[in-house]
């Protein structure tokens, strides 16, 4: 074939589709190649319709058939008017609040034009079989993305980008919808049926049975070419939103009257603040919805130092995605200021880094520091010597009395990995105790016993009375989120 | 400044001073990644001397110490005590007035069978709710003291509430229950929080009991 008789056959087609009731577009879907413009595609209308129409090659003749009924295919999706409509939607104004440099697009169609482009396909698949044979036709939503990028892009102001975490949905909707796609129902698949769950016109069902669809039954029941429509679809609503970003570091607590997260529950008031809200406070995108999550967490009275505990921020739909490195650094300033709550290696991490977090929380060690108190000074080396000649000890723990009231009545294996005790220069009835533990392992009531319900407890190993009075963590060994060299800028690990 | 709340892990015993700044290091800790000597603030400076005087032991740190007479007739007193927990969480004792201590009577057994169907050591339960619980009433009986010269003496619950465990200590050695009266409880009971109200005015508080 030549590339003339090429270029004859494409204007053939065309014009049939355009004398059906194609519009230009769905039209130059059928025929066009990747050059096509479907922004503004009148040169590539006019070179199609030259040759065909002979002297009446001008644009009035191909207007002319898509006059008054709406594309017999995409209801009008791709027409200049309803593109028009989309493009200046007031909603689009709020996009313009989004920081992200990107967006990309997506349209919802009725199931009725999936239905009407099933039947094209089929109708000039038999008409030019040839031509057809191995050419894939544009898909709907592929055009209409292609029509109206350029237009959105200039007015939000972003670049496409299929990739984009901001995503604009526009929808659409037709009156005729239900009754012209009821006929799926009666084309189904007896094998499919029973795959179908729930709506069969839905339309990821109506798309995935028109892939399997026998020809020859279709064509039973709908008319192909497809009827021609009076009502257009309308357009509807658009939605918008910015993927999640993820805000991943380390925490400090030197306060040993806070919480970690707001205190709910109770109707009472309560004026102490939290460590996730001493964070929050300074992250921008306070008007975002924020999710705290964290590697486990300490008690209201237990401080926690050192790295301190990894943690990340879930921030949804936010406005603000571009935090450079030294405004995480500020963050971590600011927050420093308050004494209470420090915050370091900040960054932004990557969704597919979090399971770290949660993840073999059993396998987890932590170090901790305790201050414990003994009944009798004279007693204290004694009581020291027994805990140093210990190596590890294995746990059986019941469940907590302090958290009874919550939990499930069991109990727990942990292991206490080392146990190192020293003497505190001038006091005679306290020491300091470190520990290497396993995750999960209730710190206290190894000191105490919680009654015998936590055994063996230091009180049996050194037989005598020993009690916690204060404790700190002092690692958590988790190695997330990768810690921030200070002297290398521009450390990031995602950009958004 | 005690802070009452449902989800209590631990009532700091004392006012609550939040470190101004942290003091001298007294040790620095291995850490993993030791690209910076990270400072760690000393655990003595982080509390008071206050709090260390007025330390007190767990069995009183985080229990209210009241008592149950309502069951002591003229000729016997089965007087208990009861410890409720900041969580609401109620361990029940023998009062050191109980008959079995002033007689000072040694404790043969322990009868957990209260009744034809009802076992207090058969007390399964599921989940955080504790479905499936023994429910108790005051009056409910716990269990019956047989002692060494034959005595039998039951013990009642108290308080609205479910069972949630006896005390294992006092299966394996009956007589730890009379002989350390600070770790020997009994049972452990889940009050029925509709009725926390009801059971706490029932009981009386430690002077009350002593006057």
């Amino acid at each position: 074939m030549t590339e003339t008789d090429s270029q004859d056959t494409k204007g053939i087609v065309f014009n049939f589709l355009i004398e059906l009731g194609c519009c230009k577009r769905c039209a130059l879907r059928f025929v066009g190649d990747s050059n096509t413009n479907y922004d503004n595609p009148t040169d590539d209308v006019k070179k199609l319709t030259r040759k065909d129409l002979g002297q009446n090659s001008n644009d009035e003749n191909v207007f002319k058939k898509s006059k008054p009924n709406p594309c017999i295919i995409c209801l009008d999706l791709l027409q200049d008017t309803t593109l028009q409509t989309m493009i200046l939607n007031p909603e689009l104004e709020k996009v313009l609040e989004y920081d992200s440099d990107t967006f990309v697009n997506y349209v919802s169609l009725p199931k009725a034009v999936l239905i009407r482009e099933h039947s094209m396909e089929i109708c000039v698949k038999e008409k030019f079989p040839q031509f057809f044979k191995d050419r894939n036709v544009i898909a709907l939503n592929r055009a209409w993305s292609l029509s109206i990028q350029n237009k959105l892009a200039q007015r939000l102001e972003k670049k496409y980008d299929k990739n984009s975490y901001l995503q604009i949905q526009f929808n659409t909707s037709y009156v005729l919808d239900k009754e012209e796609s009821l006929v799926m129902l009666l084309l189904e698949d007896k094998s499919r049926k029973h795959s179908i769950q729930h709506d069969p016109l839905s339309c990821k069902n109506v798309t995935s049975s028109l892939q399997t669809i026998n020809s020859e039954l279709f064509k039973q029941k709908v008319s192909i070419p497809p009827a021609t429509p009076t009502k257009a679809l309308d357009v509807e609503q658009v939605f918008y939103k910015h993927d999640h970003v993820f805000i991943a570091g380390r925490y400090c607590k030197y306060a040993r009257n806070m919480f970690q997260t707001p205190w709910s529950g109770d109707d009472i008031q309560v004026e102490i603040s939290s460590v996730q809200e001493k964070i929050f406070d300074h992250i921008e995108n306070s008007f975002s919805a924020m999710v705290f999550s964290s590697s486990g967490r300490e008690d209201f009275d237990v401080r926690t130092l050192g790295r301190g505990r990894p943690f990340f921020i879930k921030i949804c739909d936010p406005k603000r995605t571009k935090v450079s490195f030294e405004k995480f650094r500020q963050i971590e300033q600011a927050v420093k200021h308050t004494k209470v709550v420090e915050v370091r290696d900040l960054q932004f991490i990557d969704r597919r880094y979090l399971s770290n977090i949660k993840e073999g929380e059993q396998f987890k060690k932590k170090t901790y520091r305790a201050l414990c108190i003994v009944d009798k000074p004279e007693n204290l080396t004694a009581y020291i010597d027994k805990i140093n000649n210990i190596s590890a000890v294995t746990l059986q723990q019941k469940t907590p009395l302090r958290v009874y009231h919550r939990r499930s009545s069991d109990i727990r294996e942990r292991q206490i990995y080392s146990l190192k005790a020293k003497v505190i220069n001038g006091k005679k009835n306290l020491l300091e105790l470190d520990m290497i533990t396993q995750a999960g392992t209730y710190i206290k009531e190894f000191v105490h016993g919680d009654l015998g319900r936590t055994t063996p407890s230091l009180c049996e190993i050194v037989g005598g009375y020993i009690d916690i009075i204060a404790l700190d963590v002092l690692d958590i060994h988790l190695d997330f989120p990768p810690s921030i060299n200070h002297k290398v800028k521009n450390h990031q690990t995602v950009n958004y | 400044m005690e802070v009452e709340k449902e989800e209590s892990e631990e009532i700091p015993s004392t006012s609550s001073n939040p470190v101004e700044d942290p003091g001298p290091s007294q040790a620095r800790v291995e850490t993993e990644s030791d690209d910076e000597d990270i400072e760690i603030p000393s655990i003595l400076d982080s509390i008071t001397q206050q709090q260390i005087d007025e330390f007190r032991p767990f069995h009183e740190r985080y229990f209210e110490k009241k008592y149950c007479t309502r069951f002591t007739t003229d000729t016997v007193n089965l007087d208990t005590c009861v410890r409720i927990h900041t969580n609401k969480i109620s361990l029940i004792y023998l009062s050191e007035k109980h008959s079995v201590i002033q007689n000072q009577q040694r404790l043969q057994s322990i009868d957990f069978q209260v009744s034809k169907k009802v076992n207090r050591l058969k007390n399964a339960m599921f989940g955080k709710g504790k479905r499936g619980a023994q429910l108790l009433q005051p009056d409910s009986i716990l269990c019956h003291l047989e002692t060494v010269d034959g005595a039998r003496y039951p013990v009642h619950a108290c308080v609205y509430g479910k069972l949630l465990e006896i005390n294992s200590r006092v299966i394996k050695e009956p007589n730890f229950l009379l002989d350390d009266l600070n770790e020997g409880f009994l049972a452990i009971i889940l009050p029925d929080l509709r009725r926390h109200e009801e059971n706490v005015k029932s009981l009386k508080s430690v002077e009350e009991y002593n006057t």
